[in-house]
C-alpha cells in the first residue's frame, strides 16, 4: 500500500499520474515545488484551508479596528473613507477569501473520499483553481498602498459611487474575476468527479449529504458566477471605456446593477451555507450514534433552497422604489424559504432525539450552528417582511442578521469540520481542552458583539456609518468588547491547528465511535494517494 | 486515473458553455 | 375585525409601550409618529412573537434532548432514521403560519405604496453629502446640513445632544398632513429616512421615486442617509420639523423673503472683505468636507487648492472648475447647487486665503456671466 501522510509516495503502482516514458520512479517534489505543482486533492484541500485561515485573520483584524473605532462616538482612530476602505475589504475577503476558499478545502479533502474516487475529475486544474486566489488576495490587499487607498464601495460595490473610485477599484473588479474564475473552474470540478467518478454501488441517494449539499452549491456557483462576472464588467467598461450601463445621464439605470448583483448574490449567500450544511449533518449523526433523520427530506430541502434562491433577490432592494406587486412578490417568494430551512433544523433535533450523545468539541460547534443560525434565520424572516424591512434596510439589524449566519452559521461550521476532521488528515487528534475553550469564548464572545446590534438597527443605527450619535453609544460598546473577545480567542484555536498539526495522541481509524463513510474505513492520517482502487459500496 | 472516458470531459465542457452562454447573456442584457 | 393575531399584538404593543423607554438601552424601533410607522411596529411586535414562540417550542425540544439523550446519563441510541408523516406535519405548519404573517404585511405594503392625494409635495435630492428640499406647492428652495461642529467630531469639543443629528435647515412640515415626497439625486445612490415616520425612499440619480408620510404629532424627527454614497455617508442627516398649521405658515413666508433677499444679492456689488467673510462660509458648508479647512486637501484622494494652479491662475478657469465641476471625478459642479453671489464669494476667498494672495475680487455678474447660454438658471434651487 502506499506509504502514510508526508506526501512522500513510492509511485509502484501500474498506474499514476506521470504518463510519458517513465524511466524508473522520480520522487514528487518536495518543499516549494510540491506545493505550487501538486494535483494532490489532499495537498490542494490543506492549501485552501491555510489560506482561508490566514485571510481570516487579516479579514478579522480590520474587523477589530473597525470595532476600536466604534467604541465611542467620534472619529478617534480612522478618518471617514478608510473607515468605508476597512468595511468594504472586511467584507470582500471574509466572502470570497475565507468562507469560499475554506469551503472549498472541505470539498477537496472530503469529495474524493466519501466516493471512493482517487482525487478530484481534473486534478490539474484544481491547482489552477486554488493557486489564482492568492494573485487575487494580493490585488485586493496591495490595493490598501495605492493612490486613493483601498476600494470603498461596499462589498456590494453599487454604482454610482463604484464609479467614482481611484485605480484600487478597478483592480478590486479583476480581484473579483479572478475569485470567480476560481469558483467556477471549483465546480466544474467537484460537478464532474460527484457525477462521473463515484464508487460502484455508490447511487446518488447513498451518497453523504456533504455532498449532496456540494454538489449543489456547485451548480448555484456555475449559474451565478458568470452573472457577477458580467455585472462588474460592466462596472469596469463604465469606468473606463464610456458605457453607461448604469448611468442615467446616458440612458442607463443604477437600480440595473443591483439587480444584477443580487441575481448574484442571493444565491452566494445560499452558496455560502449549504456546505455548512453538509458538515453539520456529518457531524450530529456521529455524536448522537443515530442515523441522520429524514435523509431524503434533507436533500430535497437543500434543492428546494437552492431553486427558491433564484427567486428572492430583490428582497435586498425593497427600499428602491418598485412596485408593490414586485414587493408582495419578493416578500412572499422569501418568506418561503423558511419552510425547507425549518424541514432541516427540525431533522436535525430529530436526529439527536433519543440519540445517545457526547459533547466533544465538533458536535459543540454543530449544536451552536444549528441554535444560533436559527436565530440568524429568524432575524431573515423579520426582514422578509417588506414593510418591516422598510425600516430594517442599511440598519445594524441586517448587520446582526447577517454576522448571525456567516459567523455562528459559516464560520462555526468550519471550526466544527476541522476538529472533526483533522485526526483523519493529520493522524493526530486535536488537544480537547484548548478546543473547548476555543468554543466557548467563541460562542459568547460571537453573542456579545452581535446580539445587542438587533438592537442598535431597530433603535435606527445606519450601517456604514463611522461615527454615530450619543443613543446609539451603550450597545456600540458592548459589542467592541464582544469583538476583541471573539477576535482573540480564534488565536487558540491557530494553536489547536499548529499543535495537531505537529504532533498528538495518535488517531484511530475510525477515530469517533458514531462516525459512518468511507473516509472512517482509511488510516489516520489518510494515505497520500487513496481509493486508487474504488471500494465495492453495498 | 484508469477513468479517462468515464466521461467527465462531456460533463465539463457542458459546464463551460452553460458559464459563457450566461456571462455574455448578463452583458447583452446590459445592453437598453 | 381584528383577528387573534392582530388582537394579540396590540396587547403585547400596549406592554410594550408601557415599559420605561431609556434611550441608551433601546430594544425596539422608535417610538410612531404615524400611522404607517404605527402599522410597521405592530407587524414587528407580531412577527417576534411568533418567533419567539417557535424558538421556545424547538429549542426547548433540544435542550431537553441534549440533557436526557446523552451517553453519560446512560440513554442508548435509538435507530429511528424517517417518519414521512412527520416531515409533511412540520412543512405544512410553517408554511400556514407564515400565511398568517403574509397577510397583515400585505395590506401595509399596499398602504405604504399609495402616495396618491397629497397634501403637499416635496421634492427631495440626495447631494454628497447633504440634501435638498424643494416645495413644490410654494416654490421654497434650500439645503439641509450637518450642523455639527467639526471639533465635536474630531473630538475637542463636547458632544451636543443631537450631536450628528441636527442641520442648519430642517425640512418643516405641518401636523396631520399628507405630505408626498420626489425623491431623486445628485450624483450618487443616498437614501432618505426618517425611522419614526416610518418613510424611506433610495435617492437615485437621474430618476425620481416617490413615497409619503402624515405626521400624527407636532414634534422633530430625526434621521439618517442609509445607502453608503462616500466618506460623510454618515455626516447628512435629515430633520424634519412637524408643526402647527399656523407655525407652518410662518415659516413658510419666512423661507420666500430670504429667497427674494438671496436673488437680490446676485445683482449687488460686494467689497473685498464681504466677498472674503461670505466665501469663508460657503467654503466651510461645502469645500472643506474634501478639500479641508487648510485648503491642502487629502493627498491621492482630493487635490490641494492652496498654492494651486487652478487657484491663482486665471480667474475664468477657476469660475469655470467650480461651475462646473470635473466629471469623472468627485468634484461635483456647484454651479446648480449654489448662487452667483455665493460662488464669487466663494472663488474670491479661495484666491485669497492662506497662502494665496492674488488680490482678485469676484464678482456675482461675472458668474451669471460665465454661465452663459441658456437661461441665468434658478442656481440655488436644490
Amino acid at each position: 500500500m502506499t506509504d502514510a501522510a508526508h506526501g512522500h509516495d513510492d509511485h509502484n503502482h501500474g498506474h499514476d499520474d506521470h504518463s510519458h516514458g517513465d524511466h524508473g520512479h522520480h520522487a514528487p517534489p518536495s518543499g516549494m515545488m510540491r506545493w505550487l505543482t501538486t494535483t494532490n486533492h489532499k495537498d490542494i484541500g490543506s492549501l485552501y484551508l491555510w489560506f482561508a485561515l490566514i485571510m481570516l485573520f487579516t479579514a478579522g483584524s480590520m474587523a477589530l479596528l473597525i470595532r476600536a473605532e466604534l467604541f465611542q462616538p467620534g472619529l478617534q482612530l480612522t478618518n471617514p473613507d478608510f473607515f468605508n476602505q476597512l468595511t468594504t475589504m472586511h467584507g470582500l475577503i471574509m466572502i470570497f477569501g475565507v468562507i469560499m476558499p475554506a469551503f472549498s478545502g472541505f470539498a477537496n479533502w472530503q469529495i474524493p473520499l466519501m466516493l471512493g474516487a482517487p482525487d478530484m475529475a481534473f486534478p490539474r486544474m484544481n491547482n489552477w483553481a486554488f493557486w489564482i486566489l492568492p494573485v487575487a488576495g494580493v490585488l485586493l490587499m496591495g490595493s490598501f498602498l495605492l493612490p486613493g487607498g483601498a476600494v470603498a464601495g461596499g462589498w456590494t460595490m453599487y454604482p454610482p459611487l463604484f464609479i467614482q473610485g481611484g485605480i484600487s477599484y478597478d483592480l478590486t473588479i479583476l480581484a473579483v474575476h479572478i475569485m470567480g474564475l476560481s469558483s467556477i473552474m471549483g465546480s466544474i470540478n467537484i460537478i464532474t468527479t460527484i457525477l462521473n467518478m463515484r464508487a460502484p454501488g455508490l447511487t446518488l441517494m447513498k451518497m453523504p449529504l456533504f455532498v449532496w449539499t456540494w454538489l449543489i452549491t456547485a451548480y448555484l456557483l456555475i449559474a451565478t458566477m458568470p452573472v457577477l462576472a458580467g455585472a462588474v464588467t460592466m462596472l469596469l467598461t463604465d469606468r473606463n471605456f464610456g458605457t453607461s450601463f448604469f448611468n442615467a445621464a446616458g440612458g442607463g439605470d443604477p437600480v440595473m446593477f443591483q439587480h444584477i448583483f443580487w441575481f448574484f448574490a442571493h444565491p452566494e449567500v445560499y452558496i455560502l451555507i449549504l456546505p455548512a450544511f453538509g458538515i453539520v449533518s456529518s457531524i450530529i449523526p456521529t455524536f448522537a450514534r443515530k442515523p441522520l433523520f429524514g435523509y431524503a427530506s434533507m436533500v430535497y430541502a437543500t434543492a428546494s433552497i437552492a431553486i427558491l434562491s433564484f427567486i428572492v433577490w430583490a428582497h435586498h432592494m425593497f427600499s428602491v422604489g418598485m412596485p408593490a406587486a414586485a414587493q408582495l412578490f419578493f416578500m412572499f417568494s422569501t418568506m418561503l424559504i423558511a419552510v425547507p430551512t425549518g424541514v432541516k433544523v427540525f431533522n436535525w433535533v430529530a436526529t439527536m432525539w433519543k440519540g445517545s450523545m457526547t459533547f466533544e468539541t465538533p458536535m459543540l460547534f454543530a449544536i451552536a450552528f444549528v441554535c444560533l443560525f436559527t436565530i440568524g434565520g429568524f432575524s431573515g424572516l423579520v426582514l422578509a417582511i417588506a414593510p418591516v424591512d422598510i425600516q430594517l434596510h442599511d440598519t445594524y439589524y441586517v448587520v446582526a442578521h447577517f454576522h448571525y449566519v456567516l459567523v455562528s452559521g459559516a464560520l462555526f461550521s468550519i471550526f466544527a469540520g476541522i476538529y472533526y476532521w483533522l485526526p483523519k488528515w493529520s493522524g493526530h487528534m486535536y488537544d480537547e481542552t484548548l478546543g473547548k475553550w476555543h468554543f466557548w469564548l467563541s460562542v459568547i464572545g460571537m453573542n456579545i458583539v452581535f446580539f445587542p446590534m438587533h438592537f442598535l438597527g431597530l433603535a435606527g443605527m445606519p450601517r456604514r456609518i463611522p461615527d454615530y450619535a450619543l443613543q446609539f453609544t451603550e450597545f456600540n460598546q458592548i459589542a467592541t468588547v464582544g469583538a476583541f473577545i471573539f477576535g482573540f480567542s480564534q488565536l487558540i484555536f491557530l494553536v489547536v491547528v499548529l499543535k495537531a498539526a505537529r504532533g498528538g495522541v495518535k488517531a484511530t481509524d475510525r477515530v469517533w465511535e458514531g462516525a459512518e463513510g468511507l473516509e472512517w474505513t482509511l488510516p489516520s492520517p489518510a494515505p497520500y494517494h487513496t481509493f486508487e482502487t474504488a471500494p465495492v459500496v453495498k | 486515473m484508469a477513468n479517462k472516458f468515464n466521461g467527465k470531459y462531456r460533463t465539463a465542457i457542458l459546464l463551460v458553455l452553460w458559464a459563457l452562454g450566461l456571462f455574455i447573456f448578463t452583458l447583452y442584457s446590459g445592453l437598453k | 375585525m381584528t383577528s387573534k393575531w392582530q388582537q394579540a399584538a396590540m396587547a403585547g404593543t400596549a406592554w410594550a409601550a408601557s415599559l420605561p423607554v431609556r434611550a441608551e438601552y433601546a430594544y425596539n424601533l422608535q417610538v410612531p409618529a404615524s400611522k404607517v410607522a404605527q402599522d410597521v411596529f405592530q407587524l414587528h411586535n407580531l412577527i417576534m412573537l411568533v418567533c419567539l414562540g417557535i424558538f421556545i417550542v424547538v429549542f426547548g425540544a433540544m435542550f431537553y434532548s441534549l440533557l436526557k439523550h446523552r451517553k453519560s446519563v446512560g440513554h442508548k441510541a435509538a435507530n429511528f432514521h424517517e417518519n414521512t408523516t412527520v416531515e409533511v406535519i412540520w412543512t405544512v405548519i410553517p408554511f400556514v403560519i407564515l400565511m398568517g404573517m403574509a397577510y397583515p404585511a400585505a395590506r401595509v405594503v399596499i398602504d405604504m405604496k399609495d402616495t396618491s392625494n397629497p397634501d403637499m409635495s416635496i421634492k427631495v435630492t440626495g447631494y454628497q453629502w447633504k440634501w435638498g428640499y424643494t416645495y413644490l406647492n410654494d416654490g421654497v428652495s434650500f439645503y439641509s446640513t450637518l450642523s455639527t461642529p467639526r471639533d465635536q467630531i474630531e473630538g475637542t469639543g463636547t458632544k451636543g445632544e443631537h450631536y450628528l443629528l441636527e442641520v442648519d435647515e430642517p425640512m418643516v412640515v405641518p401636523v396631520g398632513k399628507r405630505v408626498r415626497l420626489l425623491i431623486t439625486a445628485n450624483d450618487v445612490l443616498h437614501s432618505w429616512w426618517v425611522p419614526a415616520l416610518g418613510a424611506k425612499q433610495d435617492a437615485i440619480p437621474g430618476f425620481i421615486r416617490d413615497s409619503w408620510f402624515k405626521a400624527d404629532k407636532i414634534g422633530t424627527y430625526r434621521g439618517q442617509c442609509v445607502e453608503l454614497c462616500g466618506k460623510d455617508h454618515g455626516f447628512m442627516p435629515i430633520v424634519v420639523e412637524v408643526v402647527s398649521e399656523a407655525d407652518y405658515k410662518i415659516w413658510l413666508d419666512k423661507k420666500k423673503g430670504a429667497a427674494t433677499t438671496a436673488a437680490a444679492d446676485d445683482g449687488k456689488t460686494f467689497d473685498q472683505a464681504e466677498l472674503m467673510a461670505r466665501g469663508e462660509k460657503v467654503y466651510a458648508a461645502n469645500c472643506a468636507a474634501c478639500h479641508q479647512a487648510d485648503g491642502m486637501g487629502l493627498p491621492g484622494v482630493f487635490l490641494p487648492i492652496n498654492g494651486s494652479k487652478v487657484a491663482t491662475g486665471p480667474i475664468d478657469a477657476h469660475i469655470s472648475t467650480v461651475l462646473n465641476g470635473r466629471p469623472g471625478t468627485a468634484m461635483a459642479a456647484f454651479g446648480g447647487q449654489l448662487s452667483d453671489a455665493d460662488i464669487a464669494a466663494v472663488v474670491t476667498y479661495q484666491r485669497n486665503a492662506w497662502d494665496n494672495k492674488t488680490g482678485d475680487a469676484v464678482q456675482p455678474a461675472q458668474i451669471a456671466a460665465a454661465r452663459g447660454g441658456a437661461e441665468a438658471s434658478a442656481s440655488a434651487a436644490p
